[in-house]
């Protein structure tokens, strides 16, 4: 299971960060990353609540945080949060409105990307963009159009799926979770 | 024998920033060297294990000190390439077990870089009572054409020291992006000083120290000092936080900008969530004082020289 930062360059690595980006000037971005997402143990809280409620207990087994040698025969060490640390990282998200609680657990208001889901866009989006390129092929198309022309189409397919249905399109992954704007569909879920 | 061991052009830069080759180099030193992507030279003590792998671009390697193991002496890490051009990727873990110590000196160097890649992802776990230095000190060459993105993920176990310096005072930056996290736990003592300094319009520095104080009176300390002269680009950025009863913080930035087109930004950040827990933090930038200027060059040094005297003295 992952959460899909705004991490890129480096693909063989494994530490997850939340907005680290190399090919830009700036590294982490406040403004756009919650304060929230900045300390693993609160980004492992997400990960152990992507798949559903946990209670105090159960989160506090979930957090083990542990370190083995990638060569040495060797066991490694590992941690678990503390406890009266995990309950003050819950206080500051259900404050903020990331998580809320629901009988006698945690629940994620914020949707996450997993592994799994990520497949499945796959296999979603290679047949939606076989069928739009099939579709510019037969239209011919101006080069030049492309651009424009593809956040055309996106903006209104979120349109039309924001007017027929449920759909909600400002959801957002934990890559492009934005504070102020996660707020403010929070506050809209809300009333 | 050197030469087998390590290109001379990457021993001269050791030497320039301060360590002694001589030590390095000898037989019984405890050492792990790297030139580019291979491994040159691993000598280890008892207690101390160093295990690398050899990747097409760099290593991934092991570094554990073992329960209960104190190494007086310290361990000596070289990352070096010496061409022009290239990426070199560092994949090192770190694991310092209950109540042992350890100091580590690493040494970075890429001498003749012009565009030049080097990448680390080190991740660093310390037991119960445990002590463990890491220096690591950087030099990237005259021309700028560094671009050294290293990232750190620090768990320090109850009771147990961490202290880490990182320093690139000698020769250009390039663009240089750092990112550490340290995790204190109960009890747990951090200190993390970055020192940089960037001399020219290409010299790009991003550094962002994060201390996250997760157990019972844990604390830690950010100093970061960096100064901006001939056009560089500075920005440091320390992040405290604590979120366990008894903990306390500090963060303190000192920049000095000098120079048309020169910027030097400090953002200290300080998050508490615990009632019980303190942090604090200080954050000063600004141009060299003109007396201490004008009492360098009335002893016979030019403005340049001068600045860099003040600079190196506050580095």
């Amino acid at each position: 299971m992952d959460i899909r930062y705004r991490y890129k360059g480096m693909p063989r690595f494994k530490i997850l960060q939340p907005w680290y980006e190399h090919t830009s000037w700036e590294p982490w971005d406040e403004e756009r990353v919650s304060w929230l997402l900045v300390n693993r143990n609160r980004r492992l809280i997400v990960q152990a609540l992507a798949y559903g409620p946990l209670t105090l207990d159960e989160l506090r087994e979930r957090l083990r945080i542990s370190l083995t040698p990638h060569l040495a025969d060797r066991d490694g060490l590992s941690y678990n949060v503390s406890p009266e640390v995990l309950v003050n990282h819950l206080q500051a998200m259900e404050h903020h409105g990331l998580i809320h609680r629901q009988g006698g657990g945690y629940v994620l208001n914020l949707p996450v990307l997993t592994l799994a889901d990520q497949e499945k866009l796959r296999l979603l989006s290679d047949e939606l963009g076989r069928g739009l390129a099939e579709r510019l092929r037969q239209a011919g198309t101006k080069s030049e159009w492309l651009d424009p022309l593809l956040e055309q189409v996106t903006t209104t397919a979120l349109q039309m799926l924001d007017e027929t249905g449920d759909w909600e399109t400002y959801r957002r992954w934990a890559e492009e979770y934005d504070a102020d704007a996660y707020r403010t569909w929070a506050e809209a879920r809300k009333r | 024998m050197s030469q087998q061991i390590l290109p001379y052009a990457i021993l001269e830069s050791a030497r320039q920033v301060g360590f002694d080759v001589e030590t390095m180099l000898q037989p019984d030193t405890p050492k792990f060297f790297l030139n580019f992507n291979r491994i040159t030279a691993v000598k280890e003590v008892p207690g101390l294990i160093l295990a690398g792998r050899e990747l097409e671009n760099g290593v991934m390697a092991d570094v554990i000190v073992t329960r209960g193991t104190k190494i007086k002496r310290p361990i000596h890490l070289c990352f070096g390439v010496v061409p022009e051009d290239g990426v070199q990727e560092v994949v090192p873990r770190f694991i310092i077990e209950d109540e042992a110590e350890a100091l580590i000196l690493a040494h970075c160097s890429f001498p003749r870089a012009r565009n030049l890649t080097h990448r680390m992802e080190a991740q660093v776990m310390l037991g119960r009572d445990a002590l463990f230095f890491y220096e690591e000190r950087h030099y990237h060459g005259p021309y700028s054409g560094a671009h050294v993105y290293p990232t750190f993920e620090v768990d320090v176990g109850p009771g147990s020291r961490f202290e880490t310096v990182f320093s690139l005072t000698h020769g250009t930056v390039g663009d240089l992006v750092i990112f550490l996290d340290v995790y204190a736990h109960e009890g747990a003592k951090v200190e993390a000083v970055a020192k940089v300094y960037g001399r020219s319009e290409k010299d790009r520095v991003r550094i962002r120290d994060g201390v996250f104080l997760e157990g019972r009176d844990a604390s830690g300390v950010i100093r970061l000092r960096a100064a901006a002269t001939g056009g560089g680009d500075v920005l440091m950025m320390g992040i405290t936080e604590a979120n366990a009863p008894g903990a306390r913080g500090h963060v303190d930035c000192k920049e000095i900008v000098q120079g048309a087109h020169s910027t030097a930004r400090a953002i200290p950040i300080v998050r508490v969530t615990d009632d019980r827990a303190r942090v604090t933090h200080e954050a000063a930038v600004g141009r060299v004082s003109q007396k201490e200027l004008d009492t360098l060059m009335a002893r016979g040094l030019t403005e340049q020289e001068a600045v860099d005297m003040i600079v190196k003295g506050m580095l």
